[in-house]
């Protein structure tokens, strides 16, 4: 049986030469990140690992079992918060701690999207330590990445040594995304075309924006080229205007339409919302997603999976203490210099804080602004994490997993492993100057 | 592939126009020879006067009118891979990068293929007409200012002709009335006049 031991080293398999040529082939696609550099956004190619980050049959099978079961446990989660409000009332939740959540939106109160799922795309955050999988995030608003990992497949079967080693090794096939994505987009439309919603260039994942459209055969669309009408969403097609029925929006459900949420925003639709509470468009992923990918609620999530289904949850979070639990805060403030503070309202990395490297009046004032705030933060444990070799020498990695949500709940077969720029670096995020790898996972 | 929406139509308008350009611009002026001034002229038939930098270096050069062309024709195909496919973007990914090396020894090629990957593979009429009236259009202007035959002229407004009269949409992408007053100058073989009228060729108003 192939497992990570016994598979032939992807090294072996392409030769130096072979590496240079794979990575010249991901960056002919374009594969491009836009980073702040002295405060102007500049595109630049997304640094690349030819090494894969190879998993096992077995191990991605309890991977997938436990992201079905968390992702399953949050959309019910958000399908109960947005109606009645059980989870609540019966306190496994505390409804300050959920309704103060700036990912909640009481605009969606009593609106239920198709399917009655909220996140139909996630991208749940992983890493391994000491041989055990950790979940440290829940990013269910607008998870990005996937197209990197794809364009490295896809880049990999220009290169004759894909079809002679690659088939017949039993690497499972990553580029059926675009088709799992479709099939979810068909499963909740509301009748009409499927677009995606793009701010444009500026926008650092504009490579996975027009990337996607072209996997998917998504319009892709800013804000001017749609409009609302009675309700009802409409793109300016180029000889007829179509009614859309799917709306994959790549721009935050508060901006995505500022007539509903306040927000002067020109990459949103006015009306957006209310076509989408009348039912007659689909948003993938729904309004209100970001109130169970907040930091803070994520330290929740095991209670939310055994509330709804009952069951441990089979992944589990690093381990994480909210300041707005007394208990919690008292453990924050003795043991701060080997945690990881993280504010609840950051992404990509940002507002990320390894208390053991500040000096102790830094330490100091970390925890007053966490006394004054402290739904604000979150605490964890550090979890030394593992390191995957790359061309730079071993670095610290972490793995994106994609699932998708329909009628069914599908775990992609691969994911976005990302590494840090610097070795024994946490921070593995592409605002950070982290590169990629592709994912295999092997099928026996 | 993606459906078309009317800024995506008038990208692939530019798209085509701009590769045209750096296709035409290239072929001329490596076909030129290097002494005798004309390489100057040709740059100065562009308004680019030669006093200062050597005509090489204004039209192949970093900032040269060449590069620019390549420049923009990937600053809009990069926004169209959802119409035109990745690897039609990447002709112009890969030419921008060997161009800004100075190398352009594949720059046709790349052309070629892109405006031939654009026909073959854009199924919406409208798509592939607007590619079509860009490259057309820049015909036009590029010809004329290098004293074209007056047929060669009027094979490219016919190639534009029918490119509008394929899609409705790119029909009102376009002037008609800019489009007669090119065709009356054509014929009347006032050169000038032509390279005046085709910089009205794509409607101010389409957006409206």
């Amino acid at each position: 049986m192939l497992n990570e031991s016994n598979f032939f080293a992807p090294s072996v398999m392409m030769s130096g030469e072979g590496d240079d040529r794979l990575m010249r082939a991901v960056e002919r696609f374009g594969a491009r990140f836009s980073v702040s550099e002295g405060g102007e956004y500049v595109e630049r190619n997304l640094p690349f690992d030819p090494e894969p980050r190879i998993i096992s049959a077995d191990e991605f099978g309890f991977l997938e079992r436990g992201l079905r079961q968390r992702v399953l446990a949050l959309n019910l989660f958000l399908g109960d918060v947005y109606t009645k409000g059980r989870i609540l009332r019966d306190k496994a939740v505390p409804a300050e701690f959920a309704l103060s959540s700036g990912g909640f939106l009481p605009q969606a109160v009593g609106v239920s999207p198709p399917l009655g799922i909220y996140a139909n795309i996630a991208g749940i955050d992983l890493v391994k330590g000491e041989g055990k999988w950790y979940v440290l995030e829940d990013n269910l608003r607008v998870p990005s990445g996937v197209s990197y990992p794809l364009t490295a497949r896809k880049a990999l079967e220009t290169l004759p040594v894909y079809d002679a080693d690659m088939r017949s090794s039993g690497i499972e096939d990553s580029l059926y995304y675009g088709r799992m994505l479709g099939k979810m987009f068909a499963e909740v439309s509301q009748g009409g075309i499927c677009a995606l919603l793009t701010t444009g260039k500026s926008n650092c994942a504009y490579y996975e924006h027009s990337f996607l459209a072209e996997a998917t055969g998504c319009a892709l669309c800013r804000a001017r080229d749609l409009f609302v009408e009675d309700d009802r969403l409409y793109f300016k097609g180029a000889d007829k205007i179509e009614r859309v029925g799917v709306l994959y929006t790549r721009v935050d459900g508060v901006y995505a339409d500022p007539l509903a949420f306040g927000r002067s925003s020109p990459f949103g639709v006015p009306g957006l919302f209310s076509a989408y509470a009348s039912g007659n468009v689909a948003v993938v992923n729904a309004f209100g997603c970001g109130v169970a990918d907040d930091k803070g609620l994520y330290g929740y999530v095991p209670k939310i999976i055994e509330y709804y289904l009952g069951e441990k949850a089979i992944l589990e979070n690093a381990p994480t203490y909210l300041p707005t639990l007394a208990e919690d805060m008292a453990y924050i403030s003795e043991n701060i210099s080997r945690l990881v503070i993280k504010s609840v309202g950051d992404c990509g990395g940002h507002g990320v804080v390894f208390a053991g490297g500040l000096a102790e009046a830094e330490r100091q004032e970390l925890l007053r602004k966490i006394e004054r705030d402290p739904r604000g933060y979150i605490a964890q444990e550090m979890i030394d994490f593992e390191t995957l070799p790359s061309r730079e020498g071993n670095r610290k990695a972490d793995l994106r997993a994609f699932v998708v949500s329909g009628k069914d709940i599908e775990v992609w077969k691969s994911g976005l492993t990302r590494y840090a720029r610097e070795a024994d670096e946490f921070i593995v995020n592409s605002s950070h100057g982290g590169g990629f790898k592709d994912t295999w996972v092997l099928s026996r | 592939m993606g459906i078309v929406s009317i800024s995506d139509l008038d990208k692939l308008f530019w798209a085509g126009r701009y590769c045209e350009r750096a296709l035409s611009l290239y072929e001329r002026f490596t076909s030129l020879p290097r002494n005798g001034g004309v390489r100057r002229d040709f740059a100065r038939n562009l308004g680019v006067m030669c006093d200062i930098v050597l005509p090489e270096e204004a039209i192949l050069g970093r900032n040269g009118a060449v590069f620019a062309a390549v420049s923009s024709w990937r600053d809009n195909a990069v926004e169209l891979r959802h119409i035109l496919g990745t690897r039609a973007v990447m002709q112009a990914e890969e030419c921008v990068e060997e161009a800004e090396s100075g190398l352009y020894e594949l720059l046709a090629v790349r052309c070629y293929a892109f405006f031939g990957m654009a026909g073959d593979r854009l199924l919406d009429a409208a798509a592939r007409a607007s590619v079509e009236a860009g490259r057309m259009c820049e015909k036009l202007d590029v010809m004329s200012r290098f004293g074209e035959d007056i047929s060669v002229l009027m094979d490219a407004l016919e190639r534009l002709k029918e490119a509008m009269g394929e899609s409705g949409a790119v029909k009102r992408l376009m002037s008609e009335c800019a489009v007669k007053a090119t065709e009356g100058e054509i014929k009347a073989g006032n050169l000038v006049a032509v390279q005046a009228a085709t910089s009205h060729l794509r409607a101010d108003e389409f957006y409206s």
